[in-house]
């Protein structure tokens, strides 16, 4: 039985190693695999054999099947690959015709991923005018007229006390003017300063800015909140470490930096061989940013932040210019999609 | 700010290495940006931030190395040798708001000469020049205490006095730079009896300085009001090592103690023979700021649970004076912390010196608020736009809204120059105005990507233009831009140029996805645009914008050469038309059935006058109208378009009969001829 088995495979192989076409091969399927092809026939033959034989000698005859199936299977793959072009032939190594899609503006794509952070924090997403008072830029804020803090906001005018906004925080005190706590909002904004434009500088820039304010608001929060942000946007492994820092809206005050994710902290040109790249601001809201909206400092506290869009995109994608996000070059337009 | 490694070592015994050392302060907020080994030291390149004036010197710096690692500091010498009294000088202060204190010391039978080695070295560790030693003298003080003092030479004083005033209209100095300044009343300056000799805080001036062949020296030691020295430096356009400091705040206690320590060295290294005693003018020094601290506060912001020991031995280690009482410490202030004025900034300095690694990261309360999207609707409809735009094959561009104040636009658009924003400070004429319109930016971004060979432009901008409100009040609106040239897809066999029906169609898409169904383009020539492919846009019944062919002549003044379709819509009827909601309606039951037309009609006939004939005609029976073929050409009598239409027919209850419609198809023939004078074909 066994050598009968052998010869038919022997034969049902040369067989379908010389067929010629696909209609050859359905002929060679019915005729060994059919419902009354050759196998089927031995198969048919396994009841009259000693019941000892029936296990193994069925089990074989069904292996057989399969290398017969796959057998035919890959021939007709070899005919199908036959040199013989037909009329409808695409040649797919031609490309294809590209359905239309545009991208983000990257500083778009990047304040939505850092909002989006926030916004499964539960913040809820706040804008503000860009064109702004003296107010709103810096009295409410805690920055005196005539003070050297206000150097660091240096501001274009227009008309009177109306100015092109240099940061994003008018918006934190314009929310607390109508809104009461507790609340977590944050801010994305385009912002205005006078600055020469250069590879790192530009007049208009980006940033987000984020406010919290209940009772019992604190410093350890902050860290909290910052770190869950800071290691969902540059990765579970950064380090993330908080300095002593100064800005006139918020105290204690910090700046907070990220371990260097390209050199992985050891330093490089990026870091400036620190190992530590500088991300944000942040710090206990001043209880004089409080009294400017009537809140009461002994009732709530809060803690802000703020960060430069440009600076995280570049960071992010290794974007050496700044120039380049203004001049939207399609090619590096394109770099996003 | 520059500081010596071994210098600080002067004034307190630590052990930390250079590094070591410099990570500490950073972390305490003095940051050391670099350090700079040299000549056996270690020069580190530090940032002082605007509110610690007490850190711009050394023995400031001295005074957290203490409090960091709870050592001790060693005093400053000021012993006087012995020698002759000579005369008090004459003092004035005329401005008493502008200086609050002015000490004046004289030294007489000095000997100006070089600078011993180890002065010289810590002068130049500073980044300053050496002139000769009674002047290094000086700024070894202002190194050392962050007290700007200034030598005269007392010889060359008119009269030999000295007057503090604000300047008189039309006076000059040169000063020490030898730069002749104008003056005026908003400029503190010290005067002799006849004319200013020096800008008070600023600069001294050059007829007065100290040489080598002076004799007698005036020492000035003095204390301006800081925002007036801040306004005169500004406008007179200086900043030196003194300004930096008066617009800081310096320590007004400390002005006699720094004098005298002057004194004492410029008396041993000058050879002199006699010092006065000092003039000791103005207020005596505020006494000690007192706070109230409360330990409960300090945790409750902070998050921690530092105890009241541990928080008053920080204060102490800080230099200030702290009394215990229970949850409560009283806290007094010397006056070379001035910048501490209440518990808020107690509270800072705890966290620093008790280190921001150490307080916790914690979610707790914060973590319960805000439920639910927090997304506002008008930030869900810009996404869903953009999304539309960029899904449409568009790229997000972002111009600056700053511009030139061109008059070739003002004049298109008819703005007044008076309407336009413009900046009081520019940083140059290309960037002077804040824009009326985006299609600038638009056309410079083609301009840019034609002439770098990127032929197929199709960008948006969600932007804002602004204007005067009522004449007036600057303000600013949200606006979509959107401009198209080049090829119509990538498709590599089939080129085909883009044009204004492609730009529709982006409009059509994102007010489809938008769900506005109450716009209507509207044909009217606009400026800017081509007579010949120009629309406005309206959403319910009110003007949002336009579309159309930019005009050649624009095209021209930013050396374009191809064709570029554009539209300008404002964003907030879009925003408040646009539905988010979806909702089913059922599909219909019955089948339609369509009827094709061919007409040939006046080229002045719209598709909307005939899809509304049309409609008209018809009722709700005719569920859509649409053309599907357009032809003009030698076919059609001139001035004339060929155009078909499809129509479909469907009743809301029933199945139509071939009857129904075919009467009704009859109807519409009939109304578009009579209507249109058409020709049915």
């Amino acid at each position: 039985m066994l050598d009968k088995i052998n010869a038919l495979e022997a034969e049902a192989k040369g067989e379908i190693k010389a067929a010629g076409d696909s209609k050859a091969l359905d002929d060679l399927r019915t005729k060994y695999l059919g419902r009354k092809g050759l196998v089927t026939e031995l198969l048919g033959t396994i009841a009259s054999l000693p019941p000892e034989d029936k296990p193994r000698l069925g089990k074989e005859l069904n292996a057989l099947k399969t290398r017969l199936d796959e057998t035919l299977r890959s021939r007709q793959t070899e005919l199908s690959r036959s040199p013989v072009i037909p009329k409808d032939f695409a040649d797919l190594t031609l490309p294809g015709f590209s359905p239309p899609s545009g991208s983000k503006h990257p500083l778009t794509k990047t304040i939505d991923d850092i909002c989006s952070i926030f916004l499964g924090m539960g913040f809820k997403v706040v804008e503000g005018p860009e064109i702004e008072t003296e107010f709103y830029n810096f009295e409410a804020l805690n920055i005196a007229l005539d003070h050297p803090s206000r150097d660091a906001f240096d501001t274009f005018y227009i008309k009177n006390q109306y100015l092109l906004r240099s940061h994003t925080s008018p918006v934190q005190v314009r929310f607390m003017e109508t809104e009461k706590p507790p609340f977590k909002i944050i801010v994305p904004g385009r912002v205005y300063r006078p600055d020469a434009v250069d590879a790192s500088h530009s007049f208009m820039f980006h940033q987000v800015e984020g406010l919290v304010v209940g009772d019992g608001v604190t410093f350890a929060d902050l860290k909290g909140a910052l770190s869950v942000f800071l290691r969902g946007y540059f990765g579970a492994d950064v380090k993330v470490r908080f300095r002593p820092h100064y800005f006139p809206f918020t105290e204690p005050s910090a700046e907070v930096d990220v371990s260097c994710f390209i050199c992985g902290g050891k330093g490089c040109s990026v870091c400036g061989r620190k190992g530590w790249l500088e991300i944000l601001g942040c710090g206990m809201v001043h209880p004089n940013v409080f009294k400017a909206v009537k809140y009461n400092p002994e009732k709530v506290t809060g803690f802000a932040f703020g960060m430069g869009v440009e600076r995280i995109a570049m960071l992010k994608y290794g974007i050496n210019d700044m120039r380049l996000f203004f001049e939207n070059d399609m090619r590096f337009l394109e770099q996003f999609r | 700010m520059k500081i010596s490694y071994n210098w600080l070592k002067e004034y307190i015994n630590f052990r930390a290495d250079p590094q070591e050392l410099a990570d500490k302060l950073t972390m305490a907020g003095l940051e050391v940006k670099g350090i700079d080994g040299k000549n056996g030291d270690f020069i580190y390149e530090a940032e002082i931030t605007s509110n610690r004036p007490d850190w711009l010197c050394l023995y400031g710096i001295a005074r957290e190395i203490q409090a960091l690692y709870g050592l001790k500091l060693k005093p400053i010498k000021a012993k006087l040798s012995k020698s002759a009294k000579s005369e008090k000088p004459s003092i004035t202060i005329e401005d008493k708001k502008g200086c609050l204190k002015y000490v004046g010391i004289l030294i007489d039978g000095v000997q100006p000469a070089a600078s011993s080695k180890d002065l010289a070295q810590k002068i130049e560790s500073a980044g300053l020049r050496q002139v000769n030693n009674i002047v290094d003298i000086t700024n070894f003080c202002l190194l050392e205490s962050g007290q700007p003092l200034h030598a005269f030479d007392y010889d060359k004083l008119d009269g030999g006095k000295i007057i503090v005033r604000r300047a008189r209209k039309g006076e000059e100095i040169v000063t020490i730079d030898g730069v002749k300044r104008a003056l005026d009343g908003d400029v503190l300056v010290i005067a002799d009896a006849k004319r200013p000799v020096a800008i008070a805080g600023i600069m001294g001036g050059r007829d007065t300085e100290v040489g080598f062949s002076t004799k007698k020296v005036l020492l000035e030691s003095a204390y301006f009001d800081p925002a007036l020295i801040r306004r005169a430096a500004k406008k007179l356009g200086i900043s030196s090592e003194a300004s930096y400091r008066f617009e800081r705040n310096v320590d007004i206690g400390g002005c006699l103690a720094a004098a005298e320590r002057a004194v004492s060295l410029i008396f041993d290294a000058a050879k002199a023979k006699s010092v006065s005693k000092p003039s000791d003018l103005g207020t005596k020094g505020r006494g000690a700021v007192k706070i109230t601290l409360r330990i409960c506060r300090v945790n409750k912001v902070l998050g921690t649970d530092i105890p009241a020991s541990e928080c008053a031995s920080i204060l102490k280690s800080l230099g200030l004076d702290v009394k215990s009482k229970g949850d409560v410490l009283a806290v007094s202030v010397p006056s070379f912390r001035r910048d501490l004025k209440e518990e808020v900034d107690l509270i800072e300095e705890i966290s620093r010196i008790y280190g921001y690694d150490k307080i916790p990261e914690t979610l707790s309360s914060i973590q319960l608020w805000g439920k639910g999207t927090q997304k506002s609707r008008d930030k869900i409809i810009e996404d869903a736009a953009r999304e539309t735009l960029t899904g449409a094959g568009l790229n997000e561009v972002i111009t600056s809204a700053l511009r030139y104040n061109d008059p070739y636009i003002r004049q298109a658009l008819s703005i007044a120059d008076t309407q336009v924003l413009k900046v009081q400070n520019p940083l140059s004429s290309e960037s002077e105005v804040l824009r009326s319109v985006l299609m600038c930016g638009m056309l410079d971004v083609i301009a840019y990507n034609l002439n770098r060979k990127v032929p197929d432009i199709k960008i948006f901008e969600l932007g804002k233009s602004y204007f005067y409100k009522d004449g007036s009040v600057p303000s600013e609106k949200g606006v979509l831009a959107i401009a198209l040239c080049g090829t119509k897809e990538k498709d590599w066999h089939r080129k085909e140029a883009v044009d204004v029906f492609d730009l529709k169609g982006v409009i059509e898409a994102l007010f489809l996805k938008l769900r506005i169904d109450k716009c209507e383009f509207e044909l009217k020539p606009l400026p800017l645009f081509s007579p010949a492919a120009s629309a406005i846009v309206k959403i319910g019944g009110r003007e949002i914008g336009g579309l159309g062919k930019v005009d050649k002549a624009l095209l021209d003044r930013y050396g374009i050469k191809t064709c570029v379709f554009a539209a300008e819509l404002e964003l907030e009827p879009i925003y408040s038309h646009a539905k988010l909601e979806r909702s089913f309606s059922e599909l219909p039951r019955y089948p339609s059935s369509s009827r094709d037309i061919s007409l040939i009609v006046d080229d002045k006939i719209t598709n909307k006058d005939i899809v509304g004939t049309i409609k008209e005609a018809c009722g709700e029976l005719a569920v859509n109208v649409n053309p599907f073929d357009l032809y003009r050409g030698e076919q059609v009598p001139k001035g004339c378009k060929s155009i078909l239409y499809s129509v479909e027919y469907r009743a809301p209850g029933r199945t139509l009969t071939d009857e129904e419609v075919n009467s009704l198809d009859k109807k519409v023939r009939e109304v578009l001829v009579q209507r249109f004078n058409a020709k049915i074909r």
